[in-house]
């Protein structure tokens, strides 16, 4: 059971940074960005592409989060352009177009061989019930509670969170009043696919390294921002967490293994229910 | 009323097709000159999710050598390489692009996830056969029309749990399995007959790997179990993932066998000294041993012909090669009936990259291939541990 939970613990710490990040974007874009792991695993491949090209991993680490921040400050500048009136549905599905276009553009750049992918945290910072932590664990845990910190500091205590909430919520309105926030929506969207190659960065070594597989990590991500009605920050990392830890531990038990993969969809669909009853109830009235 | 006319008419049209027999077995060129060419077609993935294009690439290399060497009895041979994208609808009509609107006499190199599963019964039906360069969905091994030239995904676990109980002498053998598909019985199959031949039983079977999974808690769990030796039928990436984790939680005295599918250069390299000590299968005479004279002549055409050294180049390779040699053998003249009751009647063929000869013959299906090297990473390395062919010594249902 603890081994279980030890061994969950990594995968949670994905899908709460990943978490997190979707529901920061929501709060201050109004976009459910589906395509913020794809932006990472980008960034991944950038950084196999200049390391096998001979550059150190540090440079070529750097340059994976640079492009990571440029290809998603690219679909940013799209949603601010075009779509900034739209409403959250529309942005959404947006995404997904941005989400297919990068995987397919990815396929055609870098194909579907192998990539040399140094991990930069492969050493033990722990061994607890005979189950290794590599420091990629506390990393990304740390990483998650710094974005977490981070949106909520923005979000309450500074006037570009205030008008970056405006902006997500009453676009025209705010546009009407004067407040430009064009540029830092796309600074914000450029830092979130930073943030989110840094986390595949960590990821990627130790899963399978595909484009797809790890482009799909967004529906972990997605019931882990769901926890936390995509608005709750502590919502999506403690759900994030225990995603993780539960498919850890469902992983060790022989009856219940083989809905393993089924836990992020149930609890997609449980939270949604829940989230919905007062309408469906309401309306039954 | 105009509706009614329209399917009135319709339904005329769809009479008048069946009656004149123009379904899809019916054969467009039936007089074919010398100056014609000999027209050969495959069905591979070659652009989607997952792509197969060594196979076919390999085996047009085979055919643009016969055809500079002045063909099959002065005729050229066409190579119709047609893409099923990974999609079944693209692959039915891929089959019938390439089979009935070009007249293919047959089919060669094809290397599809999906073209067997989808096509087979059209194949039959058209008296068409296929020379599978790689077969890995179950249907490949099971249909009268295509006989693949690999081992395929589970005659190969098939050898490696016989490798690692019989040779190695392992009382615990674990396996792990992603399943794809419709593959799970197929896998099954290759475990009951493996139990059948040596009596022995799994320590631990696990079939719910996801290609997406962390391996964490799997390799934690066969660690617990004791596994001696552990099988796994996942893809390069997946198996890249699954080393790494090997090496990091510091699990030691297991030998972990993997498939023919992480046997590349491309794994070697992305698993660098992590990947130590993993055993793969090699459905062909291994295509990394340099030094291997089975493999001279494939390997300096496919250098000419800038083809890729890889074992899906191997089996695209092999499967035209096959062809040739049945071709040149038909009296009379090359039409599709000829090379059907040709390979039907097929003698089994000794080729020096493969352990067991190649078969068509009437059978209902086919598995010919039943043989595998075992290939080891030492130092950044494949290096071949058998240099004699471990033959499966049973059959699979």
């Amino acid at each position: 059971m603890l081994q279980g939970l030890l061994s969950g613990l990594a995968a949670g710490g994905t899908f709460a940074a990943l978490g997190l990040l979707l529901t920061a974007m929501y709060r201050l874009t109004a976009t459910v960005n589906l395509a913020v792991a794809a932006i990472g695993v980008a960034g991944v491949y950038v950084m196999a592409a200049l390391t096998e090209s001979g550059l150190p991993y540090g440079v070529a680490a750097a340059a994976g989060v640079a492009a990571g921040a440029l290809l998603s400050a690219g679909c940013g500048a799209v949603m601010v352009r075009w779509f900034a009136a739209g409403d959250a549905q529309t942005r959404t599905a947006v995404s997904i177009a941005q989400l297919i276009g990068i995987i397919a553009l990815a396929y055609i750049l870098f194909g579907d061989t192998p990539r040399v992918l140094p991990n930069p945290a492969s050493g033990a910072a722990a061994e607890l019930a005979g189950v290794v932590i590599t420091w990629a664990t506390p990393a990304l845990l740390a990483l998650a509670a710094l974005l977490g910190g981070g949106t909520h500091l923005l979000l309450t205590r500074t006037p570009l969170g205030l008008r970056l909430r405006a902006m997500a919520e009453r676009p025209v309105t705010t546009e009407l009043l004067g407040i430009g926030t064009r540029r830092p929506a796309v600074v914000l969207w450029a830092a979130t696919g930073g943030l989110a190659a840094l986390v595949l960065l960590l990821v990627a070594p130790v899963r399978s390294s595909d484009i797809l597989s790890l482009s799909m990590l967004i529906v972990p991500a997605c019931a882990a921002a769901l926890v936390g009605g995509l608005t709750r920050l502590s919502g999506a990392l403690l759900g994030g967490l225990a995603l993780g830890l539960l498919e850890g531990v469902l992983a060790g038990s022989a009856a219940l293994r083989e809905y393993r993969d089924a836990v992020p969809f149930a609890a997609i669909l449980l939270i949604l229910m829940w989230t919905r009853r007062r309408e469906v109830w309401d309306a039954a009235r | 009323m105009t509706g009614s006319r329209a399917l009135v008419v319709l339904s005329l049209a769809a009479l008048l097709l069946a009656a004149t027999g123009c379904g899809l077995a019916d054969e467009p060129a039936a007089s074919q000159g010398p100056g014609d060419t000999i027209k050969v077609g495959a069905v591979s993935s070659l652009s989607g999710p997952v792509t197969f294009p060594d196979s076919s690439a390999a085996a047009k290399a085979v055919f643009d050598r016969v055809n500079e060497q002045g063909g099959i009895g002065g005729r050229r041979i066409e190579y119709l390489v047609a893409d099923d994208k990974g999609d079944p609808a693209a692959a039915a009509q891929a089959a019938r692009d390439v089979v009935t609107n070009q007249g293919a006499v047959a089919l060669a190199g094809s290397a599809s996830l999906l073209d067997c599963a989808v096509n087979a019964p059209f194949y039959a039906q058209a008296g068409i056969v296929s020379i599978q360069g790689t077969g890995v969905d179950p249907t490949c091994f099971e249909s009268p029309a295509i006989s693949p030239v690999n081992t395929g995904p589970y005659l190969n676990m098939a050898i490696n749990l016989y490798y690692a109980s019989e040779v190695l002498e392992h009382d615990k053998v674990c396996l792990f399995l992603a399943i794809l598909g419709n593959t799970s019985d197929a896998y099954g199959g290759a475990v009951r007959s493996w139990t059948a031949l040596t009596g022995k039983r799994l320590t631990l079977d696990d079939r719910t790997v996801k290609p997406d999974s962390d391996p964490t808690p799997f390799v934690l769990r066969a660690r617990n179990a004791g596994c001696q030796a552990v099988l796994y039928n996942g893809t390069e990436p997946m198996a890249i993932a699954w080393m790494k984790v090997v090496k990091q939680q510091k699990v030691t005295g297991v030998d972990w066998l993997m498939t023919t599918a992480p046997y590349t250069e491309a794994v070697a390299r992305a698993l660098g000294a992590d990947g130590e000590g993993t055993y793969a299968n090699a459905e062909f005479e291994p295509f990394t041993d340099a030094g291997s004279a089975a493999l001279k002549d494939w390997r300096e055409l496919m250098t000419a012909r800038k083809v890729p050294l890889t074992s899906f180049g191997q089996g695209g390779y092999l499967a035209a090669t096959y062809l040739v040699e049945t071709l040149r053998g038909i009296q009379g003249p090359i039409t599709r009936e000829a090379v059907t009751r040709a390979f039907k009647t097929l003698k089994p063929v000794r080729h020096p990259l493969v352990g067991t000869p190649y078969e068509f013959g009437p059978a209902a299906k086919h598995r010919s291939n039943r043989a595998g090297k075992i290939v080891q990473l030492r130092g950044g390395r494949w290096e071949v541990v058998t240099p004699e062919w471990v033959r499966y010594p049973g059959t699979l249902d």
